[in-house]
C-alpha cells in the first residue's frame, strides 16, 4: 500500500500501489491545480510511478478567502 | 519527465504550457513570469520603495523573495490580524524569514489597538473575509503613506485573480471589473501604487516556487477562510483547468488584454447622472476612501 499523508490536515490513509502521481490524485479526487505531491522531499510530475511501501506528502495549495 | 530547457530531470509539470521543469529552471522559469509582469503593467519605476505586505503563506513570501532575487529591495509589512492560534503561527513564519535574511519588517497588531478580525466580524455581523479586507487594505496604504513607500506589493496570483474576475461578471459587479487590474497608480498623496507581480503564476506554482527555495511558509489554511465564496470560485476554475489546461490564463490575460476596450464599455453602462465615485479624505482617520467615513472606521467607530 502507498501511504499518504496530508500535509495540510496532518491525516493519513492508504490507497493501493503501484500508481502514477497523476492517477493516485484521480483515486483521491483531487485535481492537479489544487496540489503537489513529494516523496522524500522531493517534487513530483504527474508520470511518476509510486510503488507500494513507499510515502508520499499531499501539500493542498488553494488559498485565499 | 524531463526539463524542456536542459533535459534533466523535472520536478514540476506545467499542463497549462505543455512544459515540465528540473528545479532551477522552474526558479529561472518563474523570475521571467514575474519579471514580464511588472514590464507589462509598468508596476516599478526607478528610486520606488517597496512595501511587500507579508501574510506568512506561499504567495506573499514568494513574492518577497522574487522581488529580492530579481535586484529590488522591499521591506515587509504584517499585520497581525488577531486570530487565535492562526496569527501567531503566521507572524512566527514570517519574523523568522525576515530575521533569517536580515529584511526589515514592520508589524501592525490590531490586539495592541484592541481589535480582531473575530470580534469585529462578530460585532458588525459580516462575514470574516469581507472585514479583513478592508481592515488589511486599511493598513497596507496607512502605512505606505505614513513611512514613505511609493508602492504597496502584495503576493495576489493568478488563481486569486481569476477566481475574483469569475465573481466580478457572475454578479455583474462592472465597478469592480472596472478597477481590476494588477497595477493600479497612486491617486494624489492619499492613495499609493498597488501591484500584483504574481498575476501571471498560478498558485501551484507559486507554492513549488516556495518549497523548491526553502520558503517555511504556514500550509494550514485560514481557520475564518471555510465556506469562502472566493474559494468555491477557485475550485470551480481548476475543475475547468483540469479539463482544458491553460482556461485559467487565458481567461485573466484576455480580460486585461481587452481591459481598455471594456473599461469604455463599463463606464458607457453607468446610469444617466450617474457620478464617477471620487477619492475622498476620511473625515475620521485621513485615509482616502470612496465614501465618509471610510469602511474601516465605520467597522472600528462605537
Amino acid at each position: 500500500m502507498i501511504r499518504v499523508f496530508n500535509r495540510q490536515s496532518a491525516q493519513e490513509r492508504e490507497v493501493r500501489g503501484p500508481k502514477t502521481v497523476g492517477d493516485l490524485l484521480k483515486e483521491l479526487n483531487l485535481v492537479e491545480g489544487a496540489v503537489l505531491v513529494m516523496r522524500g522531499g522531493e517534487l513530483l510530475t504527474r508520470d511518476v510511478r509510486i510503488l507500494d511501501g513507499e510515502k508520499v506528502e499531499i501539500i493542498p495549495v488553494v488559498s485565499g478567502g | 519527465m524531463k526539463c524542456r530547457r536542459c533535459q534533466g530531470r523535472a520536478v514540476v509539470d506545467l499542463k497549462s504550457h505543455h512544459t515540465a521543469f528540473c528545479r532551477n529552471c522552474f526558479v529561472e522559469f518563474v523570475g521571467r513570469q514575474v519579471k514580464r509582469a511588472v514590464r507589462e503593467h509598468r508596476m516599478l519605476r526607478e528610486g520606488d520603495r517597496v512595501l511587500v505586505c507579508v501574510s506568512g503563506g506561499k504567495d506573499s513570501l514568494a513574492l518577497w523573495d522574487l522581488l529580492l532575487r530579481l535586484g529590488y529591495s522591499p521591506d515587509g509589512l504584517y499585520v497581525d490580524l488577531g486570530i487565535e492560534g492562526y496569527s501567531a503561527r503566521s507572524r512566527q513564519k514570517v519574523e523568522s524569514f525576515a530575521a533569517s535574511r536580515g529584511l526589515p519588517l514592520r508589524v501592525v497588531s490590531l490586539s495592541e489597538l484592541g481589535i480582531s478580525i473575530p470580534s469585529l466580524a462578530r460585532r458588525r455581523r459580516r462575514p470574516e473575509c469581507s472585514v479583513c479586507g478592508i481592515v488589511k487594505r486599511h493598513f497596507f496604504n496607512k502605512v505606505a503613506v505614513e513611512e514613505g513607500y511609493t508602492v504597496v506589493a502584495t503576493g495576489h496570483n493568478l488563481d486569486d485573480e481569476a477566481g475574483r474576475l469569475l465573481g466580478n461578471l457572475l454578479h455583474w459587479q462592472w465597478d469592480y471589473l472596472a478597477k481590476q487590474r494588477p497595477m493600479l497608480p497612486a491617486v494624489g498623496d492619499l492613495l499609493v501604487r498597488k501591484i500584483e507581480p504574481l498575476c501571471r503564476l498560478s498558485e501551484r506554482e507559486t507554492a513549488a516556487y516556495a518549497v523548491l527555495s526553502g520558503i517555511d511558509y504556514v500550509i494550514e489554511e485560514c481557520p475564518m477562510s471555510g465556506g469562502a465564496t472566493s474559494l468555491r470560485y477557485k475550485e470551480v476554475l481548476n475543475l475547468l483547468e483540469d479539463w482544458m489546461p491553460g482556461t485559467k490564463g487565458s481567461f485573466y490575460q484576455g480580460f486585461l488584454r481587452n481591459l481598455e476596450r471594456l473599461s469604455g464599455a463599463l463606464v458607457g453602462l453607468k446610469k444617466e447622472g450617474e457620478e464617477v465615485h471620487q477619492v475622498l479624505k476620511c473625515s475620521g482617520c485621513g485615509s482616502p476612501s470612496f465614501v465618509d467615513p471610510c469602511n474601516f472606521c465605520r467597522l472600528t467607530s462605537g
